[in-house]
């Protein structure tokens, strides 16, 4: 694999692997959702059997819960949670830990509330992810693998960006399920097996490689559910008559980023 | 064949393996040097659309397609130059007529899905502010040949409140075999607010061959704004009824998560009776994490029912739980009496257990009480 012989390709995976191993479980079975299931009752068990005691700080108590919530991980590219698994282990953690003391009505910056203030910003983030997330799926799942000779791309932004876009879809989760937004949580969610596909691509695939993602990516029609939480980001933006991409305000095609 | 012939064979062999191996890579080098350098400079372009610099792409893109009229990867720049158009702000009647182009140039393109569900997205905007004829382009692809096609038109539509949107929905979901198909429907169903789409949606949930599209009909009919008694009571009966134990669970969660709390009575309805323990096990997780005990509905004791008289191990310990988690530390007096007075010593550690998970000094006076009794 790539990352063998790329130091920095190494230290950036392990970190993405530190962030997802909280938040993932075995990957062997096809379905992960029933797996999913299997598992968290199975550790909530292990955890009501030995206890622990609750940790002050917010941080020290989501990464305590979750990281003994989960059983361990086998050590391979490519596992990841199902989106139905992502989903409810974040809106347990969103509504367990983060979820805010009070202050949602105040009015703050020219916004109703801050509690809108807080729904656009994490909207905004969505925006972005699933607009960057298209870019990378576009460039793959348009590459031509069936022309049966060794393809002629390296695939190695297309990895840089997908282990970008996994941090960002740590941080975007819990902020979405703080906010109960199960729907866009569920579209995240589907996308992540075939990004973390993507970030380990090193320079050694095989054309096999690229195939999978692509069947990866048609089989969960991954481009629609991209296209459907733009739509999702885009009522909810014109019931608050918010600009998603404030990058476009000064063109003036305030749609650029929902095409 | 003699010895001495038989080296002079070898050797000639040799020399033949020899040189044609140090003649392949400068063979391969020849044959792929002005392919490997359009894909050198595609993949420059398409590096700086990964990182959203779309100025320096277009650049990029232009000189790329000056230099490199027939490459395989011609049709790719082509289409991203469209791309980029559209996010520099480009009119969308520009970029709609810059995807129209490159479909009529590269009609066998792999790129000419996305085109054309490109050219609906425009067109989408372009009719909502106005331009009737952009919505007629969008309305004649809802029945495009190609689903993935006909189903962006049809989310198109919906945005843009066409009443045909529906229908033609409808009309695709007839007797469609295809299960990643029926996913994308299911989705779009839930975007309508419509009886007609609920019904569909909720029959979906209730029929449909594949447990993977009844469990997502079940999550999307509960991310709707405005979730019926009816609907309620599908998902109850769809939980009581359903041949499999991860489609009822799906209905739980459902539940869990209709606004205002509304799911709550049938939860502890679940909770208490339901004959599946998977279902009674998830119904008590979420009842507390759902905001039953806020709703006022739930009660401490309910849940304490539940860790006394339910007969499987796992229910009792996600009871025990519950309690740990409900607010206001409202369930540390009852886990006090259970780690003091339950009869079986599993269930008392246990009950220990969650006194340390609750902390706080109401716990921590529990415990230490308990203690002190251990002690005597």
């Amino acid at each position: 694999m790539h990352i063998k012989n790329c130091p920095a390709c190494a230290a950036s995976y392990a970190e993405i692997r530190r962030t997802l191993d909280a938040l993932q479980q075995d990957y062997t079975r096809p379905e992960m959702a029933e797996k999913y299931w299997d598992g968290y009752w199975n550790t909530l068990e292990q955890k009501i059997e030995t206890g622990q005691p609750r940790k002050s700080s917010l941080g020290r108590k989501l990464k305590e819960f979750v990281s003994g919530l989960l059983p361990p991980v086998p050590v391979s590219y490519g596992p990841v949670l199902s989106g139905a698994a992502l989903l409810v282990i974040g809106i347990f953690i969103g509504r367990t830990f983060l979820s805010g003391p009070g202050g949602a009505d105040r009015p703050v910056d020219g916004f109703a509330s801050l509690e809108q203030a807080r729904a656009e910003q994490v909207h905004a983030r969505a925006a972005n992810y699933f607009g960057k997330a298209k870019l990378v799926l576009l460039g793959i799942v348009n590459c031509d693998t069936e022309a049966g000779g060794p393809l002629r791309a390296s695939f190695e932004s297309q990895a840089r960006v997908s282990r970008q876009l996994l941090h960002e879809s740590v941080a975007l989760r819990q902020e979405l399920a703080a906010r109960n937004d199960a729907g866009l949580l569920e579209l995240i969610g589907e996308l992540e097996t075939v990004l973390m596909q993507t970030a380990n691509l090193g320079d050694d695939y095989r054309v096999v490689d690229v195939r999978m993602i692509q069947l990866g990516a048609e089989r969960k029609a991954l481009l629609f559910k991209i296209a459907a939480g733009k739509s999702m980001l885009a009522s909810y933006a014109a019931d608050n008559k918010v600009i998603l991409d404030p990058d476009h305000k000064s063109t003036g095609n305030t749609e650029g980023n929902l095409l | 064949m003699n010895s001495t012939g038989g080296l002079t064979a070898i050797a000639v062999f040799m020399l033949t393996v020899a040189l044609l191996l140090a003649g392949a890579p400068t063979l391969a080098a020849q044959e792929g040097g002005g392919a490997d350098e359009a894909a050198g400079a595609y993949e420059k372009a398409y590096n700086l659309i990964l990182d959203e610099r779309w100025e320096d792409a277009a650049g990029s893109l232009v000189s790329f397609l000056e230099k490199y009229t027939e490459d395989s990867w011609t049709d790719d720049a082509r289409f991203w130059q469209c791309y980029s158009r559209a996010q520099l702000g480009e009119s969308l009647e520009e970029v709609f007529s810059c995807y129209q182009r490159f479909i009529a140039e590269y009609p066998e393109s792999k790129w000419k899905d996305d085109a054309e569900t490109h050219m609906i997205a425009a067109a989408r905007e372009l009719a909502r502010a106005g331009n009737a004829e952009y919505g007629a382009f969008v309305e004649s692809k809802n029945k495009d040949a190609d689903k993935e096609v006909a189903l962006s038109a049809i989310l198109a539509l919906q945005a843009m409140g066409n009443e045909q949107a529906l229908p033609a929905l409808m009309n695709l979901l007839e007797n469609e075999p295809d299960a990643a198909a029926r996913e994308q429907i299911v989705f779009l169903l839930s975007r309508f607010d419509s009886p007609e789409a609920k019904a569909r949606l909720i029959g979906l949930a209730k029929a449909d061959p594949s447990s993977k599209i009844r469990g997502k009909a079940l999550f999307w009919l509960a991310q709707g704004d405005e979730v019926t008694a009816g609907d309620i009571q599908a998902i109850v009966e769809i939980v009581n009824t359903d041949s499999e134990t991860r489609v009822r669970e799906h209905g739980v969660f459902a539940l869990a998560q209709i606004e205002d709390h509304q799911g709550v009575e049938a939860l502890l309805n679940f909770a208490k009776t339901h004959n599946d323990p998977a279902v009674r096990e998830k119904a008590v997780f979420w009842l507390v994490q759902e905001g039953g005990f806020e709703s006022g509905s739930v009660q401490v004791a309910d849940i304490v029912n539940i860790v006394l008289k339910d007969s499987n191990r796992k229910v009792q310990q996600s009871a025990l739980f519950a309690l740990s988690q409900i607010p206001g530390e409202q369930g540390v007096d009852a886990l006090a009496e259970i780690a003091q007075s339950h009869p079986e010593s599993r269930m008392r550690k246990q009950a220990v257990n969650m006194l340390q998970r609750v902390g706080g000094e109401k716990a921590q006076e529990a415990l230490l009480k308990i203690i002190g009794q251990e002690a005597k």
